[in-house]
């Protein structure tokens, strides 16, 4: 009598951590992110290999993770993925869940937004110096997040610029505390005739986030 | 990227003192202001009002109604009358002078001051 034998592998699923990563609405972004892991036992992926998609690139919420190289998983380790998400303006954080060699995954994906500066035009008076409020930057800036604006910048040829008590550099990033300090400063040319000085200015949130 | 936008008023500062007749001003301005000089050597200007297109200053310290400068104020300089550049304007400032009636200054500005 022919004998019917069936080998058990001992084999211990993996076993994965919860990881957390950050994306910025309005926005396609890919990120690298680590997955830490127990009990590899020699899983391959390769570069590329799709982990998970969720509806179609381009689409607001699109979500596609692949392994972002070659990798053999023993024992404990990390695995490697890029992370390729668009999102949109509104997104609400959430949580991805997929399987690897029906192992969960869970990763929780919250999300920020850009400020939003607008134009500023301010009516100045010649011969004079203008010292910048708070509010001349605060009324023109907008965060989906209600994160307050920590930062402004202004580019473009900055002559008459005063910060600290000298010349501004264009893209220096100047802190609220300071503008609120009566730092920054508009020094008007000696002149009688009317004129316009245009620059352009970005604003960052205390997530450090900038606006466009 | 938003833009920063200064728009930069374009007042013309004209000395009323001895260098007055250098400047180019308005002929109507220029011909009171020196009736007045002319015709009262030692006064005394009080503002009681003015049109809004003008800024009075003595010292460079803007003046207001019930400001007071003087025929010396005058001669050194320190008097100057500011309107904006290229805009239109007219209207009267009018000053009491010691010793006489309320004067009235009337004025007129042209863009092409």
């Amino acid at each position: 009598m022919g004998i019917l034998r069936f080998r058990i592998a001992a084999r211990e699923d993996l076993v994965f951590s919860n990881t957390f990563i950050e994306f910025i609405r309005g926005t396609t972004t890919t990120k690298i992110l680590s997955i830490p892991y127990t009990n590899g036992s020699g899983q391959q992926v390769l570069f590329g290999d799709v982990l998970y998609t969720h509806l179609s690139p381009g689409v607001d919420g699109y979500i596609q993770i692949t392994a972002a190289s070659n990798q053999t998983l023993s024992g404990s380790g990390v695995l490697d993925v890029n992370l390729t998400h668009t999102v949109s303006a509104t997104q609400g954080d959430q949580n991805i869940n997929f399987d690897f060699d029906s192992s969960p995954i869970i990763i929780g994906v919250s999300y920020n937004s850009k400020p939003i500066a607008e134009d500023i035009i301010k009516d100045i008076e010649n011969r004079s110096i203008y010292t910048f409020l708070n509010t001349d930057f605060t009324d023109a800036y907008e965060d989906f997040d209600l994160d307050s604006l920590s930062e402004v910048a202004i580019f473009g040829v900055v002559t008459g610029y005063e910060f600290n008590g000298s010349p501004y550099i264009e893209g220096t990033w100047i802190n609220m505390s300071d503008v609120s300090s009566g730092n920054l400063k508009y020094v008007s040319v000696d002149q009688d005739a009317y004129y316009e000085k245009d620059n352009t200015w970005k604003a960052k949130d205390i997530n450090g986030n900038i606006s466009n | 990227m938003p833009d920063l936008i200064l728009k930069i008023t374009g007042y013309k500062e004209i000395n009323i003192g001895a260098s007055w007749e250098t400047h180019i001003v308005d002929s109507t301005l220029d011909n009171l202001f020196s009736g007045i000089i002319d015709g009262f050597s030692v006064n005394l200007w009080t503002i009681n009002s003015f049109d809004p297109a003008v800024i009075y200053r003595k010292s460079g310290v803007d003046m207001n109604i019930g400001d007071q400068f003087n025929i010396d104020d005058i001669n050194n300089g320190i008097i100057v009358v500011e309107y904006l550049h290229g805009v239109s304007a007219s209207g009267t400032t009018n000053f009491t002078i010691t010793g006489a009636a309320n004067y009235d200054i009337n004025f007129t500005i042209n863009s092409t001051i």
